[in-house]
């Protein structure tokens, strides 16, 4: 490579650093929190998803901060999926690797974030970082984000903690009944991307 | 996020909330862990929640711009109105509008978020500046809207937008010497336009601009009130205002900053005219450029619209402007009309045809616009500045050669700017002078 193509590239990175700085400096207060809700519920869904034991907390919180922070810097990109993905596969590390206690107020902060991080963070993709955002609509997306979790911590970890009352029985009906949940939510999703519009 | 050629696509985030609820439930099943349903529920009650309504037609948008013409540095009043065409509710609509640069908007480099009720519109009036005067585009303006919490995306919505017409700010002129040839009253008729004069039409209260020559004493002791003698004008002069365009100099910086040649020119136009038809003289202008253009005089206030207007359209060449295909035929402008050049003389084309002017028995004076520009540093190797003063001699030279022909020079200063060399083409044309016959 020669000299000039060196400086050429050289002036292209610095070109690219000040339009990023640039960029930087113009984000605007809305997005700005939306962002920020989206890294820090990010940040708490993987340090609430590693084991507990031996100090792992503390030892990847600092590999948790970028990566969370990833997540409210690009909430357009597979990122956020990824993040979602290894918050998951750490959890059942925890629990089954590390046999850490499936506690509940775990379980409901875990759900919490994880919807969180993903509300946001679609919120923040449609939201340009310079755009100015009347207060209002922020707080009405709060709301509906508030009234979503409330439902589904109810239903999801509510009903957890009836039927984890209820005695064990070995049988085939639990996987039976929970194939067709499973097959019955995809397809209810399907159902609604697919039928006409209003 | 993915957007094709259907009016609503999907976003990532309803991929996402598909795919982790898939893993999620189809783990659950697996390892036979309640948990996990637990971790998959809020994000399957937010997506079934929120694809409840969808809206199925894109939003519209629209840009409102004032009809009527603006005043350099005035407010120009803009809104932005976008609208949901949609039973359905959308979470918010993003729209951006471009705009000429001589148009200064609040914000306007930034996206605005509206959130139009279904059926209905919501805007945004937007706090505009016009910095110069000209036609300046306000728009396109595009917009997209995002609906069911950030899962759907609808395909961009644009609207052209407009035109906003800037009138130039017209600096204090006035010229209080005669015209050099007013052939005054013609006929046995009087005008019947308003305007200095001996016939008078009535009186009425004082206003900005009257002269104080003109107060009616005797009314205004009896009503305590200004007012003044009302005159129908017995002017028979016309005006012709040539703008030399063919060269640009120097950086417009709007009506807060430098002006250049062709601001100069347009400003002053504005302003000669303006105060020639309220005398109730006949104006008419006149463009030196690549396509010169031509506005037939008249007097009164119509034509003081339609000069503004005309001014609007005023363009200079870029760069070395080409010497224009026909130039000013001397025949467009009448024997007795003072015709005012407002040149920059940047080129020797600009003095041939104000010289060719005067050769044919035409009333010329020439206002220098190009102003400090002419003192203004230019920065370069060493022979920069000596080649600078060489041009400034050979301009100068150039003005010597107009003033031996007949043409007076004069710098646009403004008020009175003309003052002086009307006085002194009135005194040479009242004098005697020896004519071939």
């Amino acid at each position: 490579m020669t000299e000039s193509n060196l400086r050429e590239r050289a002036a292209g990175i610095r070109s690219r650093v000040v339009h990023v700085i640039g960029q930087a400096g113009r984000i605007s207060a809305g997005p700005a929190v939306v962002r920020l809700i989206a890294a820090v519920a990010a940040l708490v869904a993987l340090m609430l998803s590693v084991p507990t034991e031996y100090g792992l907390a503390a030892r990847l919180s600092l590999l948790a901060v970028p990566v969370a922070a990833g997540v409210g810097l690009f909430p357009r990109t597979r990122w956020v999926t990824v993040v979602a993905v290894v918050a998951v596969l750490a959890w059942l590390t925890s629990t089954i690797g590390f046999d850490d206690a499936v506690a509940l107020w775990r379980v409901a902060l875990l759900a919490a974030a994880l919807y969180l991080m993903h509300a946001a963070a679609a919120m923040a993709a449609v939201l340009p970082h310079d755009s100015i955002v009347p207060g209002r609509i922020l707080v009405r997306w709060a709301g509906r984000v508030g009234a979503v979790l409330g439902v589904g911590l109810v239903l999801g970890v509510g009903g957890m903690a009836i039927v984890s009352q209820l005695s064990p029985v070995q049988s085939l009906v639990g996987p039976i009944v929970g194939s067709l949940v499973a097959a019955g939510l995809t397809g209810l999703l399907a159902w609604h991307l697919r039928r006409p519009s209003e | 996020v993915e957007t094709t050629g259907d009016t609503w696509t999907p976003t990532r985030a309803l991929g996402r909330a598909v795919l982790l609820t898939g893993i999620l439930v189809l783990l659950a099943v697996v390892l036979g862990r309640l948990d996990l349903v637990a971790l998959a529920v809020p994000l399957a009650v937010g997506a079934v929640w929120s694809l409840r309504a969808r809206p199925a037609q894109e939003p519209r948008v629209e840009i409102g711009l004032p009809a009527d013409a603006v005043a350099e540095g005035g407010d120009v009043g803009v809104v932005l109105r976008v609208g949901n065409p949609n039973r359905a509710r959308v979470d918010l609509c993003v729209t951006r509008v471009s705009h000429s640069p001589w148009i200064r908007i609040q914000h306007g480099d930034r996206p605005f978020v509206l959130d139009p009720n279904p059926g209905q519109s919501a805007e945004i009036a937007l706090t505009a500046t016009a910095l110069r005067w000209g036609r300046h585009q306000v728009g396109p303006a595009k917009a997209f809207a995002v609906a069911c919490d950030g899962l759907l995306l609808s395909a961009p919505a644009v609207t052209d937008g407009g035109d906003v017409r800037v009138h130039p700010v017209k600096p204090a002129f006035r010229a209080d010497q005669a015209m050099p040839r007013a052939s005054a009253l013609v006929g046995i008729h009087r005008s019947h336009r308003p305007g200095e004069g001996g016939e008078l039409a009535g009186v009425r209260r004082y206003g900005p601009g009257d002269r104080l020559r003109r107060v009616d004493w005797r009314v205004t002791l009896r009503t305590r009130e200004l007012f003044i003698a009302h005159t129908l004008s017995d002017r028979d002069a016309e005006v012709v205002v040539l703008l030399d365009v063919l060269h640009e100099a120097g950086q417009s910086g709007g009506i807060h900053g430098t002006a250049s040649v062709v601001d100069t020119a347009v400003r002053a136009s504005a302003a000669i005219a303006e105060h020639y038809l309220r005398q109730g003289d006949r104006v008419a202008l006149l463009e030196y450029s690549e396509h010169p253009r031509h506005l037939r005089a008249a007097s009164g206030r119509h034509q003081l619209h339609a000069a503004l207007e005309w001014l609007l359209h005023t363009r200079a060449a870029q760069g070395v402007g080409e010497q224009p295909v026909f130039g000013i035929d001397p025949h467009l402008i009448p024997p007795s009309a003072l015709v005012v050049v407002l040149t920059p003389m940047l080129g020797s084309e600009s003095a041939e045809m104000i010289a060719r002017l005067a050769r044919a028995g035409r009333v010329v004076v020439a206002v220098d616009t190009l102003g400090s520009l002419e003192k203004r540093p230019v920065h370069g190797s060493q022979w920069t500045s000596l080649a600078q003063r060489l041009w400034r001699l050979e301009r100068d030279n150039t003005i010597g050669q107009l003033r031996e022909v007949g043409v007076p020079v004069t710098a646009w200063a403004g008020a009175g700017s003309l003052d002086q060399v009307l006085r002194d083409m009135t005194r040479m044309a009242a004098a005697p002078r020896i004519v071939r016959r």
